[in-house]
């Protein structure tokens, strides 16, 4: 009875061999289309200033899904992309990459950025929404075409939106410190809009959006500290009239500083004085 | 040695599962090229559609046909995947280049990938439409080809919205198209009271059975209409439709359908300044006419809530229902108090009126005030010139009579104010329409707004809003 089994044990060997083996069509060159699209000169600047070095893309050609597609948006020129794609690089990129080493954006960016030309406003609200940062990856650049160089105000105002969303970014690789957020938590609201810049910082709030919740107060303190000179950011706070409110800010400027520290081993003053200089050679 | 039996019968059954478990039965191959070689056709079947025409396309653009009128656009695609193109969309006519692509998505798309003219339909910035523009878009999903005129839709517009190109037929695109872009640009003033010509405009069918009016309510801002008609028993039946402007005349977008012929594209006539669409030996004539088809009873609620207090002033903003002829007359004024004196020529001008239409209880009479703004020499002010009127309201129009200056304001400034009462003081009455909630090209407001309109001199119309 053995022979048997063993028999029949080889034919299904071979059965199961020969079956299977109609393979005319072999593997042969991948079917997906692999054709490098057209690429014109800003394409090529970008490749080689975003994509090669640090492996982020900056996407301007429209494409509806990565935008809001409730909302009515536009491209931007193609004049307007280079301007601030080269403003990343020398008020961004390089000032981290000095106190932080060659790999701290390679490491940790976002690996895409969308450029939108329009203002993106925010229905039945009398708001807009500068940028949008999406799970760490992702940052969406709104209103590009309307950027004046000649205007640092102007310069700074996609840059401070990038460090605002980059610090968040940050923040969801090291958290911050849940102190934080028990500096002044009473005067958070959802209504931030009905308040100016002006009344925030009397409640203890770098900015009246750094008013709406605790997660958005540290990145605004980042990003007003990150897109104002020492100086000037010492006048703001300077400038407020509550002593209370005074101290608020301070705690948390402390807090920042620790966070970029201890985090980073980043003296964020050292990187503030190098995004400063870079910002100001960036004017027309 | 059963379990040797049935160990054989598992055996066999495996032998068989084998053998036809691979059996390859089915050989008929669905495609014969790979999913990318397929995409790869359906896209280049539409870039090779829209590169062939050496002279590029003529396309007309309807974002949302319920809500906005059209737009005309002259594009020319090139091989490299840039786009040349001018519209009418606004005066700025020269020719841009841009990028566009042609994608699979979930239909073949062409995308306007970067910014050019066809993007100011989706400008959120658009001066009275902030927020949401025409509500276009830049991407089209290719819906289909009829011997050479190709037709898109958008995606979130799918039942509102349509993009059609047809070939241009031009022997020189660069020049040819910026021309047409002014002339249809040209076109869309033709439809628009002049300082002249009077405000109210009709749609007017003519076929077998007679005539049939509407008034169009053109609303300029909008390229949109809402042509109403009242009929005997006084019901209100109204039409909607979008206006995109060519070279020629103008397209309407939903085709209006009266009495069985369908009207869609109209020829401007210079002769009569009449738009006229012929459809087997009907016509239907978008026209100026010196009165409106049929009036409201608005007027009636004149001096009762919400029509109490009326205010325009030049700080609200622009709106199209304030006429050209009365701008004109403004202008006019303006030039009367400035001739006042040396001090009015460097700081005075015409800012605004209020009108009160609640009769006062003792003297039974309305006042308007008419605003001057004085911007020094050492401080600003406002002077209210105040003055005196009857209102009788009657056959749906209001008639004011004058009385008098209701202030020493009034007196020192009546002779050069006198046209702007003059515009009150219509012999035939006045035409008052109610407009809806306020809007400029400024401010959106939620009071009420209405227009007043001259019987005598319909070129005069003043549009503002009610205070309370």
């Amino acid at each position: 009875m053995k022979k048997h089994i063993y028999i029949i044990l080889t034919y299904v060997a071979f059965a199961t061999m020969w079956t299977c083996s109609n393979n005319e069509d072999r593997v042969g060159e991948s079917q997906i289309d692999t054709t490098t699209p057209i690429l014109n000169e800003l394409d090529i600047y970008l490749r080689e200033n975003f994509v090669a070095p640090y492996n982020i893309e900056v996407q301007y050609k429209w494409n509806i899904n990565e935008t809001d597609i409730d909302r009515y948006l536009h491209p931007p020129y193609e004049s307007s992309v280079e301007p601030v794609a080269n403003a990343l690089i020398k008020a961004w990129i390089e000032p981290y990459t000095t106190v932080g080493g060659p790999d701290f954006i390679k490491k940790i960016a976002p690996r895409q950025f969308t450029f939108a030309g329009s203002f993106n406003y925010n229905p039945n609200s009398p708001t807009i929404t500068l940028g949008v940062a999406e799970a760490g990856a992702k940052i969406t650049l709104f209103n590009i075409d309307y950027l004046d160089f000649s205007d640092i105000n102007s310069i700074k105002e996609p840059l401070k939106t990038v460090q605002h969303e980059y610090g968040h970014i940050l923040n969801q690789n090291y958290p911050i410190d849940i102190m934080y957020g028990q500096i002044n938590p009473a005067d958070y609201t959802a209504q931030w809009f009905n308040r100016t810049d002006a009344q925030a910082r009397e409640l203890g709030y770098i900015t009246a959006y750094g008013s709406s919740q605790e997660s958005e107060d540290f990145v605004e303190m980042v990003s007003e500290m990150l897109t104002n000179s020492k100086e000037s950011f010492d006048a703001i706070v300077n400038g407020i009239s509550s002593a209370t409110a005074r101290s608020y800010i301070r705690q948390k400027e402390a807090f920042v500083v620790k966070y970029y520290l201890d985090n980073f081993g980043i003296d964020i003053y050292e990187l503030q004085a190098l995004i400063e200089a870079a910002t100001q050679q960036l004017v027309n | 040695m059963k379990n040797i039996r049935n160990t054989s019968y598992w055996l066999i059954s495996l032998m068989f599962i084998t053998l036809f478990s691979c059996n390859n039965d089915d050989d008929n191959l669905l495609f014969s090229e790979s999913p990318a070689e397929r995409i790869s056709q359906s896209t280049s079947e539409l870039v090779n559609l829209l590169v062939e025409q050496q002279n590029g396309y003529k396309g007309v653009y309807f974002t949302k046909n319920d809500e906005f009128g059209g737009f005309t656009f002259y594009m020319k695609f090139n091989a490299d995947g840039t786009v040349t193109m001018t519209s009418d969309f606004d005066s700025e006519t020269d020719l841009f280049t841009s990028s566009y692509d042609v994608r699979l998505g979930t239909a073949t798309e062409l995308v306007f990938t970067t910014r050019n003219h066809i993007q100011k339909v989706s400008d959120p910035e658009y001066g009275g439409l902030r927020g949401a523009g025409f509500k276009g878009t830049s991407v089209f999903q290719f819906f289909k080809n009829e011997n050479g005129t190709l037709t898109f839709k958008d995606v979130r517009n799918s039942s509102t919205a349509s993009f059609i190109l047809e070939p241009t037929g031009f022997s020189d695109f660069e020049t040819e198209s910026v021309a047409k872009a002014k002339e249809s640009l040209a076109q869309r003033d033709n439809l628009l009271p002049t300082a002249q010509t009077s405000v109210f405009q009709v749609l007017r069918f003519e076929n077998e059975n007679g005539i049939q009016n509407y008034n169009l309510n053109y609303d300029s801002l909008r390229l949109y209409a809402t042509p109403r008609t009242q009929n005997d028993t006084g019901e209100v039946s109204e039409l909607n439709f979008g206006v995109a402007f060519s070279d020629t005349g103008l397209t309407i977008n939903p085709a209006i359908t009266f009495e069985g012929e369908t009207y869609e594209d109209f020829v401007f006539d210079y002769p009569t300044n009449s738009y006229v669409s012929t459809v087997n030996g009907t016509t239907a004539t978008i026209l100026f006419s010196n009165t409106p088809v049929f009036l409201t009873d608005d007027v009636n609620g004149l001096g009762k809530t919400g029509h109490q207090v009326f205010g325009s002033r030049l700080s609200f903003g622009v709106n199209s229902l304030t006429s050209p002829g009365f701008d004109a007359l403004i202008s006019t004024v303006n030039q009367n108090i400035k001739g006042i004196s040396a001090n009015a020529n460097a700081y005075w001008s015409y800012s605004g009126i209020e009108f009160y239409v609640v009769p006062n209880a003792t003297t039974g009479y309305v006042t308007l005030y008419v605003m001057v703004y004085s911007s020094g020499p050492t401080s600003t002010a406002t002077y209210y010139a105040g003055y005196n009127f009857r209102q009788t309201i009657e056959n749906n129009k209001v008639y004011y009579t004058y009385v008098g200056a209701a202030n020493g304001n009034g007196s020192y400034f009546l002779n050069a104010v006198t046209p702007l009462l003059q515009f009150f003081l219509s012999p035939d009455g006045m035409y008052f329409t109610d407009q809806g909630s306020f809007s400029s090209s400024l401010f959106s407001y939620s009071n009420l707004s209405s227009t007043f309109t001259s019987a005598s001199q319909p070129n005069l119309r003043l549009y503002g809003l009610w205070f309370n």
